[in-house]
């Protein structure tokens, strides 16, 4: 391809953008509109896939050990757990330890653990992880038989229920986005057509003087994916000024899980949404023009 | 060349255009194709750059199969040929210098060319003092031989021109005339639909009559009409 027929093509988009210029806005609104939704999305989801992996990390067995097992057999105890298959790690907390976390977990409140130090009523535990959490009930069966544990916590049940609800909605936002992204490309298209159709005479004529296609395409896809990159650009600094602010609220009230920083969602959502928004531009501009080229 | 065998044209809404038409125009011919308004000259020229299909029969232009042409191959048909349209058909939205640049720029002229043939045809049609100006700017007689301007850009083997005198003085249409006559000269087979039965007189070349979109006369150095 020649370079001058490239200038061409750059130079009709353009100045199909300012000749249309009405259109051109109201096509970069209604992207910015989709490209908002669709980044909405994409941070909360992002943010379940976080905070289930969180899940899974803080996801342990608890081992308690008799209060009326001497602390020399505690090493003993620890070993025998290490030997059942599928522990990965077993890490013991002394019952002082235990009173000192939960006393960090009150805050402000732990005052009313004053004086406990002496009658400590928690007991020593061992925190085990798996390799594999598939097998947990079996390991809590073996730690069951294991000498001086008297009782076994185990919360696999309700984080299984906490990482499916997670997994649905994940699922049900991806076909959100793709059902969004059709919307957005047909709502461009119907957009762009307007034009196209004042303009359909000029392409019928520059079919019969010998124009492929492609040569009257490209100008169009180029007016598309201007649009679309103007509408990415602006939407990405919209989501990631709401983003900010939505975390900073929350960052005061939830300490149970961590979201994700802007910081850290920033580059992969720049991505997105730019190229997001060059694909539905130039995708609903190639749509609109479909039908004229048949002459 | 263009051939045309047992071509048969019935528009969509039941008008028969052209009946069991057979042509065949050879390379570097000068060809007139007059009869009545509605004969059929104009979607004779539109079956030959495949803007409307036949009904029935062959069409061969150049080296195309015009009626089995590819979508995608169709451009390159109309590359080979060089048009001037009864209704123009020019850009609205650019100049004339643009309207005649754009058709070469269609077939990937290099610029250096381009800047250097549309201001020599412009001057060959007498336009080349509106240059700037747009289609709408201009009359309908200057807006034809922009047209012809264009046609003739890309050198073509074939040029076909639909009533290119139609709204002309007497004077401009004998200069137009000179000037096809001119490029078949230089080996172009010219095809030209029109009305003027003076310039059909006084060119003394091959006439091909219509009526009623049936070739009712096909003559070598013939004459407009007969006088019954
Ligand atoms: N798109 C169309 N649909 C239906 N009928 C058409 C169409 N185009 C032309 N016709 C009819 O076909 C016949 C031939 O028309 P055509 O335009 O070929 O005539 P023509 O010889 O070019 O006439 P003129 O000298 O006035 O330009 C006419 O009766 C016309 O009404
Ligand atoms: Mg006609």
């Amino acid at each position: 391809m020649r370079i001058s027929t490239i200038r061409y093509y750059i130079k009709e988009g353009f100045t199909s953008i300012w000749t249309n210029r009405m259109m051109t806005l109201a096509s970069i609104g209604i992207v910015i509109a989709c490209l908002i939704i669709f980044g909405m999305f994409i941070l909360f989801s992002s943010n379940l896939n976080y905070i289930g992996d969180q899940v899974k990390d803080q996801w342990e067995i608890k081992a308690f050990v008799d209060e009326n097992v001497p602390d020399g057999q505690l090493d003993r105890i620890r070993l025998e757990i290490k030997k059942i298959q599928y522990v990965k790690e077993c890490i013991l907390e002394t019952e002082e330890q235990a009173l000192e976390n939960y006393k960090k977990q009150l805050g402000e409140d732990s005052y009313v653990l004053e004086g406990f130090e002496q009658f400590n009523p928690l007991r020593n535990s061992f925190i085990i992880h798996l390799s594999d959490v598939q097998y947990a009930e079996q390991v809590v069966q073996e730690l069951k038989k294991v000498n001086g544990i008297v009782k076994v916590n185990n919360h696999r049940e309700t984080i299984e229920k906490i990482l499916k609800i997670t997994e649905f909605v994940r699922m049900g936002s991806f076909w959100v986005m793709v059902l969004l992204a059709f919307i957005a490309v047909f709502i461009i298209s119907n957009t762009i057509k307007l034009t196209v159709f004042a303009r359909r005479r000029e392409i019928s004529i520059m079919k019969y003087v010998g124009a492929t296609d492609w040569f009257i395409r490209w100008p169009f896809i180029i007016e598309g994916m201007i649009i679309g990159l103007i509408g990415g650009i602006l939407s990405l600094a919209v989501v990631c000024y709401a983003y900010d602010y939505i975390v900073n609220l929350l960052h005061h009230s939830i300490s149970f899980f961590k979201i994700r920083q802007l910081s850290e969602v920033f580059e992969g959502m720049a991505i997105i949404l730019i190229s997001f928004g060059a694909c539905i531009g130039t995708l609903g501009s190639l749509l609109s023009i479909r039908k004229y080229l048949r002459v | 060349m263009i051939l045309l065998s047992h071509v048969s044209k019935t528009y969509s809404n039941g008008t028969v255009a052209l009946n069991d038409v057979n042509i065949y125009i050879e390379k570097g011919e000068f060809v007139f194709i007059v009869g009545a308004s509605g004969a059929g000259k104009s979607t004779l020229i539109k079956l030959l750059m495949k803007e409307e299909e036949p009904s029935e029969g062959i069409i061969v232009v150049n080296d195309f199969d015009v009626v089995s042409l590819r979508r995608k191959d169709i451009p390159y048909l109309r590359r080979s040929m060089g048009i001037v349209f009864q209704d123009f058909r020019l850009l609205p939205n650019k100049t004339v210098y643009e309207n005649v640049a754009f058709a070469m720029k269609v077939v990937g002229a290099p610029p250096k060319e381009i800047r250097r043939q549309v201001p020599f045809l412009l001057s060959m049609v007498g336009l080349s003092n509106k240059a700037r100006h747009y289609p709408h700017q201009l009359s309908g007689g200057e807006q034809q031989r922009v047209s012809l301007a264009r046609a003739l850009s890309n050198n073509p083997s074939i040029l076909i021109a639909d009533e290119p005198t139609g709204n002309l003085d007497p004077e401009t249409a004998w200069d137009i005339v000179k000037l096809l006559n001119d490029v078949n000269k230089r080996g172009t087979t010219v095809v030209m639909a029109t009305h003027a039965r003076e310039i059909v007189d006084g060119m003394k070349k091959r006439v091909i009559a219509l009526e009623k979109g049936v070739v009712v006369r096909d003559e070598q150095k013939g004459v407009y009409k007969y006088e019954n």
